[in-house]
Formats: C-alpha cells, structure tokens, sequence
C-alpha cells in the first residue's frame, strides 16, 4: 500500500473515500427502487438522487483535498470505546428477556471498564445505587411501565 | 405596545403556573448538574434529557429543555473557574481569568459575576426576542416554497463555515444528514424508502436516537477515556461571592458589551454561543486600559464571555421560533421536540399559539432568574458534586441514555440505532469530520425536500425560480458569495504552508 504514504492527510482521504461509496450506493438504490418523475412532479426517488449526487461531488473535494494538504495522525482508546458499545449493547439485549434490574447491573460492570478502573466493590455498590435510582425516577415517578425483573425461562 | 403587554401577561400566566415552573426548575438544575462535567456541553445535555419531554406536553417540555440549554451554560462556567476545565465548549474562554482568580482566592467573586453576567446577557436576548420575533414572523409570512428552501441552505452554509475544519467537510456533513432525513414515509407518494424491511423505521430515523449515539454517547468514550486530573476543589463559601465596589464598577461595561456581542452572534445560523464567547472576550482585551491584567485574573475576562454565551444562547431562539429554521444543531433539537407534539415552528406560530410563544419567552425569564437564585445558595452542592470521581458518573450516564431512549418507543431497535450512530460519532471524529452539521441536516432534510418539490411544482419545474424571485434570490447570492469566500480563505491559507513545507 505504498501510494497511500504520498497522501497527506489520511483521516480526511478515508472519510472522503468512505462517503464517495456510500453516496453513489445512495444515488444506484433510488435510481434502481423509486420513480424519478419530472422536475414540475417529481417522484419519490428525484431527491435522493439529488442528495447523492451532491454528495458524492462533496466526497470528490475532500479526496482531492486530502491529497495535497497535510493532516494528523489518531489513535483509537480501545477500551473505553468497546467498554461503552458494549454496554449499550448489552442493554438493548437484556431489556426485554431480563428487564430493568439486570440490564443496569450488567451495564454498569460492563462500562466501568470505560474511565479508570473501580474496585468489585464500588462497582458493585454504584450498580445498586443506579439501579435504586432510576427504578425510583422511572418506574415509581414517571410511571413508565417498565419490566423491573422479568424471567425469560 | 399595550400589545406587547398583553403578551408579555399571556405569556407569565402559562409560565408561572405551577408545572412549568416545577420543569423550570427541574431543567435549570439539571442542567447546570450536566453542564459541570466535563465533556458533556449543551448539545449532549440537551439530547440526554430529550427522551423525558415525550412525556409532557410541549410548553412544559420546551420550558424543560430551554431550562437545560442555558443551565448548562452556567454549570460550565463553575467547572471552568474552579477546576480550569471547561464544562462546555463555549466555557473555555471563561478559564482564562476565572482559574486564576480562583487561584487568588476570588473564586466566590468569579462565581457571582458570572451569574450575573449571564442574568444580564440572558435578559438582553430575550427582550431582542419579544421586541422583534413578531416583526420577523410578520415579514416571514410572505416566505413562499423558494424562500424557505434558499433560507435553509443558506443555513447549510453558514453552519458549515462556521464549524471547525474545513467547510467542504461540513457541508458533506450537513449532506449526510440530509441523507439521513430520507428514511421514513415520502409524503407525497406515500411510498416508504430506504426502509430495508425494518419495521421500526417506517416513520424515518428517531431523532433521539440518533442525537443520543452521535453526541451522548461517543462523548462519553472520549471524556472516559480521558485522565482524571485529579485537581483539587477549593470550597467556596457564601461570604466569599460578595463583590467589591470594584468589581461591580469595572463588569458594567463588559456586560454590556458582551450581551450586544453575543445577541449579534445568537441570531447568526451556525455561531453561537462559542464564537460569542471569544469575541467578547478578545474586544475586553482590546478596550482595557491596563490590557496586562487580562490572564492574570481580571473579572473583566469572566463576566464578558459568560454574559456573551448567554445573551447568544437566547438570541439563538429567534430565527429557531420566527422563520422554523434552527441555527445550530441544539436548536435543530429543540424544534425536533416541538415536531414530536405537532407543532412546526415558523411565522405563523406567534399568531396562531401565542400563548406557546408568549410562555416560552416569559418562562426564559423565569429560568433566567432560577439560575440566579438557585446558583448562588446552593454552590455548596455544586462544589460538592465537582468532587465525585468522573468514572463514578459515566456508568449512571449511560444507563440514563439507555432507558431514556428505550421509554419512547419501548423498542430494543431505538437501542441498536443508538449503537450505530455512536459507531458513525466515532468513526466521523476519528476522520476529522465535524458531527454538529448532521444533526442540523437531519431535522431540515425533509422540510428541505417538500419546499423544493412545492416550489419546483410552483414553476412548473424551472429552477430559476430560486433565483428569480428577489427574496430568495438575495438569500442565494449570499450563501454563494460565502461559500466562494470560506472556500477562497481556505486555499490561501494553505499555499503559503506549503510552500514552507516545500
């Protein structure tokens, strides 16, 4: 891959190049899937279309920009970032089969990994005082009909 | 002007009833709760706590969210002056002479000014909003199909000039916004697009869910990832706050020139409270008689940016609510929020539910003056919560966001869709794009859609009809001549780098 070292700034090169796929996907979909119909009435695929051609043009300036200028590198924190997806994911797994209390303590020690580690205890003790506190807040004082435990089996 | 005071009692009656003012409360105080960590600004705040409008009606919920907006504002402000960190973006001038005043033990005095300042800059853009709201809205009415299609990408533009990095990068953002906006029902031919089998989005993307993954959430892997700075809190006590003859002789005239500051930047698509904020601060500088007082702790430096941000976040109100076209992604929420309950923003709202408008405005007041009161006593509590350890906050964060966005709709899928645009937040900060611009994109797409379809249908499908029609033709050329000039700018800011390079 010895062409990309001659770009200058790589971030903005992915981005462009990322979002010149996505568009032109956009503008073949509409195309493909919805009428155009005529400028005076125009059909449900005329402005997506439009959107993607336009951004796809977008997309062509940020490449040709990216080539010439210089930019910086990044550097992905891994584990506050897959500490954080992974919570939010466990949450829409757990919600429905599990309900409120095991969905926050689970999250709750999933995304302690985020920041600087806590002790089991603390842990342990901030998922039960979260869990006090929006089953307090949620459930007894906005009323929202929330499983609070449910057992799928 | 028995007119304006007939509104301005329609507009105390629906503020000053009991549940508004309870939301009020509730808004302000959470706000500047949210406001003080660090790394969650207006914008997360605001997409943090949308989920529990869907509850209420939409006065309360839009009294709410205004409460969170400008309390956020302020709780910045106190992180920056006693921690030197800001809270919000539009804090970060704050720091510059509020850290070292408190470095002074002046933090009290810092403290107090900068509620006052922003009572100060809040009230100015309010009375803006109720003297010249109905003069917009009026002129606004004749706005045809065209009008409102040009005033939007003028919008575009402006808020892609103004973001950070390049403005072909914003606008790409805008547009990816746009594209966003598709998803869901077209309302003219009923058919639904980009669907992809998935039921959950026949109605289009949720705006909480997205606005949740994008800010709340991406933000928080970047503030968690960040080292806890382990500085210490002084206390502050009531005693300290009072201000001298000095002080208060020395903030008359940056109040005052903060709050014309930042009305002026408000009411500009795209600026905001940030720019405000530095710009009043660098015009302080600039008209000091001793300039070398600025950085060492000069309360000139504090009370003109926050009264800057504050007067600007108001202002910001008034193309959002008159013309229904937002300048900056938090307004772009807030007219999401009056979408959700059937109300479109626009010239014909002020006429049609003055007592909307009338309350909203006043309770900005009553918010405004909350602030103040409630900020003063309990700075206690606020120095208190500054001191929890951030790794305690980010995990209760999250599962707020998690059950906030679930309360919508009941549906696992608003939760996955949060999942996927955190992802895209992440992915569009790590390339260096600007996110803001997406939000704004987003909520405008499909009123840009049907405008330019009833325009073109209007002209029997001429595009020049943009361009002929004086109003909307003016609006073009400017939003040309700016894309031409920022485009311009750029280039020849990075020729003479290269050269250097070279």
């Amino acid at each position: 891959m010895s062409w990309i070292s001659g770009i200058g700034d790589k971030r903005s090169f992915t981005g462009g190049v990322i979002l010149l796929i996505y568009s032109v996907g956009l503008v073949l979909y509409a195309l493909e899937n919805y009428q155009l119909g005529t400028p005076s009435y125009m059909g449900p695929g005329m402005f997506p279309a439009l959107v993607g051609s336009v951004l796809s043009l977008l997309a062509i300036f940020v490449i040709f920009n990216a080539v010439g200028s210089r930019g910086t590198d990044f550097h992905i924190e891994w584990r506050s970032l897959l500490a954080v997806l992974g919570s939010v994911g466990a949450f829409a797994l757990l919600i429905e089969p599990f309900g409120l209390i095991p969905s926050i303590v689970v999250m709750t020690a999933i995304s302690s990994f985020a920041a600087e580690r806590l002790g089991l205890r603390a842990t342990a003790l901030l998922a039960v005082a979260i869990a006090v506190l929006t089953v307090g807040i949620f459930h007894y004082g906005l009323k929202l009909r929330f499983e609070i435990i449910a057992w799928p089996f | 002007m028995t007119d304006l005071f007939g509104n301005v009692l329609l507009g105390l009656s629906t503020a000053l009833t009991l549940t508004n003012l309870t939301f009020c409360l509730i808004g302000v105080f959470l706000g500047t709760l949210l406001g003080m960590i660090p790394g969650i600004g207006t914008l997360v705040a605001v997409s943090l706590l949308f989920p529990m409008t869907y509850h209420m009606d939409a006065t309360s919920a839009l009294v709410m969210l205004a409460g969170i907006y400008y309390g956020t504002a302020y709780g910045g402000s106190i992180a920056s002056i006693l921690l030197n960190l800001p809270g919000t973006p539009a804090n970060a001038v704050a720091c510059l002479d509020g850290y070292p005043m408190s470095n002074n033990g002046r933090a009290g005095v810092a403290l107090f000014m900068s509620a006052a300042g922003s009572f100060v800059g809040g009230s100015f853009g309010i009375l803006l909003m109720m003297l010249f709201s109905p003069v917009i809205a009026e002129n606004a009415l004749r706005f045809g199909a065209a009008e409102f299609f040009s005033l939007m990408l003028m919008g575009f533009v402006v808020a892609s000039t103004m973001s950070e990095g390049s403005t072909v990068k914003g606008l790409a953002s805008v547009v990816l916004g746009v594209s966003f906006g598709l998803v869901g029902t077209d309302l003219n031919s009923g058919i639904w697009r980009f669907g992809f089998g998935v039921l959950d989005l026949m109605d289009g993307i949720s705006l909480v869910a997205l606005a949740m993954g994008l800010f709340g959430v991406t933000e928080i892997v970047f503030a968690a990832s960040a080292k806890d700075s382990g500085k210490t809190v002084q206390d502050v006590s009531l005693r300290s706050m009072i201000p001298t003859r000095d002080d208060i002789r020395r903030s008359w005239g940056p109040m005052a020139r903060g709050s014309g500051i930042g009305a002026f930047f408000g009411t500009l698509p795209g600026t905001g409270g940030l720019i405000a904020s530095f710009v009043a601060y660098a015009v302080e500088k600039r008209v000091a008689k001793e300039p070398e007082r600025f950085g060492k702790g000069a309360i000139e430096g504090v009370v003109a940016p926050e009264t800057a941000n504050n007067a600007a976040d108001q202002a910001a109100f008034i193309p959002t609510m008159t013309l229904g076209i937002p300048g900056s992604a938090t307004m772009a929420i807030m007219l999401g929020v009056l979408m959700i309950n059937g109300i479109t923003p626009g010239p014909l709202l002020i006429k049609e539910q003055p007592d909307l408008f009338w309350g909203l405005v006043m309770s900005f007041w009553v918010g405004n003056i909350m602030l103040l009161v409630l900020n003063i006593p309990l700075i206690g509590l606020w120095v208190r919560i500054l001191k929890i350890p951030s790794n305690l906050l980010y995990p209760a964060v999250l599962v707020f966001v998690c059950i906030g966005v679930f309360s919508v709709n009941y549906s696992p899928t608003d939760i996955w869709l949060v999942l996927v645009f955190a992802v895209l937040g992440y992915v569009l900060r790590m390339l260096d794009f600007p996110v803001a611009p997406l939000i704004l994109g987003f909520v405008l797409g499909p009123m840009l859609e049907e405008n330019f379809r009833r325009a073109l249908l209007l002209s029997n499908g001429n595009p020049m009809t943009f361009f002929d029609r004086p109003i909307s033709g003016t609006i073009m050329v400017i939003s040309a001549a700016l894309l031409v000039w920022s485009i311009w700018s750029a280039l020849r800011r990075r020729r003479p780098q290269q050269q250097a390079a070279a």
